[in-house]
């Protein structure tokens, strides 16, 4: 169990998570082209706005040309047959400025600037059309447009200027970002929870195989379902295959240990019976002094084979449950074993009854481990009880904190406190009158220890022995 | 007292012969299952010991056969220790009592005795009648607390008719009961051993009825 945990623990810390890799990666990439796709838009807008400012501009300047009459240098002003479109030319500062320069003269300027002019170098050739950003009056951030006009029959170079402050492509242009930067998040926070889902049910198939996995591991299912997505099914169909590959081997190394106890159980048998002739054969009183060099080979013998059954018995056993135990856990129901057992008990003792006494909602109690072993760890404790009861074995099972436990009572003699324990040791035999091997109860013992459960002897009140058995519940 | 056992292993069977022979029983030994069935069938035993694993036939198969045709001689199954489901399906199929394999004989020989016993209504291992008291486990016999020395065969009368006190017990009987397949059977050599017993128990115990048999009674009803 140690080693299991440990090993969870290990896929918890594991390589980082694919949750995280997924998810990581598809925020940055949301963030990322989102950022740059605002970025994109609000440029282009800014972009279109100036443009359009700059069209304004120009035909507000083409307005200017048109308008002006007495491009005259001699006469020091410029006469306009018509008033300039915009009121805000003639509001002080407005931020929109005309200007009509040349040189030698005093520039002629918009009612709005004032007492300022806007800078021009006159030097500078515009005869084509020149758009620009200038510093104006009160920091303005003025856009500028500025053409040389030259009117036929007059040297003169007249410069047409027109300014307006930017105030108002910076004001439109931060409300369309305000905008920008609003949708891009809400559609920002709508993609990564999309991501978020879909990740979150991508993986689901992944916990839904952990979980069965964990079943099967638990005993409560053979396989994985073949329910999963098919990009995991292969797996779900691997790990099946697996499984069943273990199955298969150690159904095998069961088939083989069997064989190899049976080809075993005769042939000891055999030298055991033969080495009990021999000392049957012997005189009587040769038998008791155990005097006859044959009849000490007989005896040792006998001896040996027995420690030998035992000890192949056990291995055997060993080697069995402890294939089950790591590999695959399957699940045995216990009521019924109970009542085969206590119906072939009946049968060969019939003059005793044998009751089962169980909780009726407990007909599904499950032992996690082999039929097999649970037939022998209830069959040998009902041989025994039915050998020393009067007339009575009761056997009640029931389940508690997690564990099958199985009590068989009979109302024979009892043991002694004291050399209860010596039951359960290999060949042990308290009484040698009665027939028996003394495996029985070490057998009990031995499985029940291969399967981390528990075994007691108690007093049965008002007489008799009562044998506890715990076993892990499935 | 006459068994049939059924065991494929040549050794185990014969090691099994002996020492149930020894304990006072005529015994006829089948090989297979088929053989095994049709001995059970046919011939008159007082027990028979079946392995369940066996050739031809299974022992299971041969049990259910002989139960179906009303065969009711108490049968004694030999089973492999972990075989518990082996057992159960034994005793289903109508076995009286099992024994787990590796066995000592001296186990199988106990549990004969017990079925044997059983089946003839008695409870304990001392037979008495009158004066005369048979201990089917140590084969001994004694009138009145002495100890009586009796051949093999000798025995086996007394022993088949102590467990049937009372009954009417025809020589054919008695030659059944007391010899195996192959010995050779003379109804007359009854006549000669039932002399010999009445003789050395002292007391008349068994009867003779014209033209029927023997009857084994308590000696006052004899007086």
């Amino acid at each position: 169990m140690n080693n299991i945990n440990q090993h969870h623990n290990n896929i918890q810390r594991g390589k980082g998570s694919l949750w995280f890799r997924l998810m990581s990666f598809s925020a940055l990439w949301t963030i990322l082209a989102l950022m740059l796709g605002g970025t994109l838009l609000s440029f282009t807008f800014r972009d279109v706005l100036e443009k359009n400012f700059d069209d304004r501009l120009n035909s507000l300047m083409e307005n200017l040309i048109g308008i002006s009459t007495n491009l005259n240098s001699s006469q020091g002003a410029v006469g306009f047959y018509r008033a300039v479109a915009d009121p805000r030319f003639e509001q002080p500062y407005s931020g929109w400025y005309w200007q009509i320069s040349a040189k030698e003269f005093n520039p002629f300027r918009s009612r709005s600037l004032w007492d300022q002019s806007l800078e021009t170098d006159l030097n500078k050739d515009s005869s084509q059309t020149q758009y620009f950003h200038m510093t104006g009056p009160e920091e303005q951030k003025l856009r500028v447009v500025e053409r040389d006009i030259t009117i036929p029959g007059n040297d003169t170079v007249f410069r047409f200027t027109v300014a307006i402050d930017t105030i108002e492509i910076e004001e439109q242009a931060g409300r369309f970002d305000t905008i920008l930067i609003y949708s891009m998040g809400a559609l920002g926070f709508g993609l990564i929870a999309a991501s978020f889902l879909q990740v979150f049910l991508g993986l689901r198939p992944l916990r839904n195989i952990r979980r069965s996995l964990a079943r099967v591991r638990s005993g409560d299912e053979a396989h994985l379902p073949t329910d999963f997505p098919a990009e995991i099914q292969p797996l779900a169909n691997e790990m099946n295959a697996l499984l069943d590959h273990n199955n298969e081997i150690v159904e095998r190394s069961r088939t083989q240990v069997g064989n190899l106890a049976h080809a075993l159980k005769t042939p000891l048998a055999i030298l055991l019976n033969e080495a009990s002739l021999q000392k049957d054969n012997m005189p009587q009183n040769m038998k008791t002094q155990n005097i006859e060099p044959q009849n000490i080979l007989a005896g040792q013998v006998r001896k040996q084979v027995q420690v030998m059954r035992r000890n192949v018995d056990h291995y055997l056993r060993r080697a069995r449950v402890a294939a089950n135990i790591k590999i695959i856990t399957s699940r045995t129901e216990v009521l019924p074993i109970l009542k085969d057992i206590s119906r072939a008990m009946s049968i060969i003792h019939k003059d005793k009854d044998f009751f089962i006494d169980h909780d009726p909602d407990q007909s599904g109690l499950f032992f996690k481990g082999e039929r097999q072993d649970l037939e022998e760890m209830v069959g040998n404790l009902m041989e025994n009880a039915a050998k020393w009861a009067e007339k009575k074995v009761t056997i009640h099972c029931r389940a508690e904190q997690g564990q099958v436990i199985i009590e068989v009572a009979d109302d024979g003699p009892g043991i002694e406190a004291s050399v209860r324990d010596a039951v359960f040791a290999r060949g042990e035999r308290l009484d040698e009158e009665t027939p028996g091997t003394g495996l029985g109860l070490s057998i009990v013992a031995d499985l029940t220890r291969l399967y981390g459960g528990d075994i007691r002897l108690e007093d049965h009140k008002p007489t008799g022995l009562k044998a506890i058995l715990r076993l892990p519940m499935a | 007292m006459r068994l049939l056992l059924v065991e494929d292993d040549p050794d185990l069977s014969r090691q099994m012969k002996t020492v149930l022979e020894e304990g006072g029983y005529a015994v006829d030994v089948s090989f297979d299952g088929e053989d095994g069935h049709f001995l059970g069938e046919t011939e008159n035993y007082d027990a028979i010991i079946l392995d369940l694993g066996l050739p031809m036939m299974d022992g299971i198969s041969v049990l259910r056969k002989w139960r179906e045709a009303g065969i009711a001689i108490p049968v004694l199954i030999l089973t492999a220790r972990d075989g518990w489901s082996e057992k159960v399906a034994g005793l289903d199929a109508g076995a009286d009592d099992y024994v787990t394999k590796p066995f000592t004989v001296e186990e199988v020989l106990a549990r004969v005795r017990a079925l044997i016993r059983r089946s003839a209504g008695q409870a304990s291992p001392e037979l008495k009648c009158g004066p005369v008291s048979l201990n089917t486990n140590t084969s001994k016999v004694s009138v009145g607390g002495m100890p009586i020395k009796m051949t093999a065969q000798e025995y086996k009368l007394l022993a088949y008719m102590m467990h049937y006190p009372g009954k009417i017990i025809s020589r054919t009987e008695l030659t059944e009961h007391l010899y195996d397949q192959d010995f050779d059977r003379d109804s007359n050599t009854i006549e000669v051993f039932v002399t010999r017993v009445r003789k050395k128990l002292g007391v008349n115990i068994i009867q003779t009825v014209r033209g029927l048999g023997y009857q084994l009674v308590e000696p006052e009803e004899n007086e």
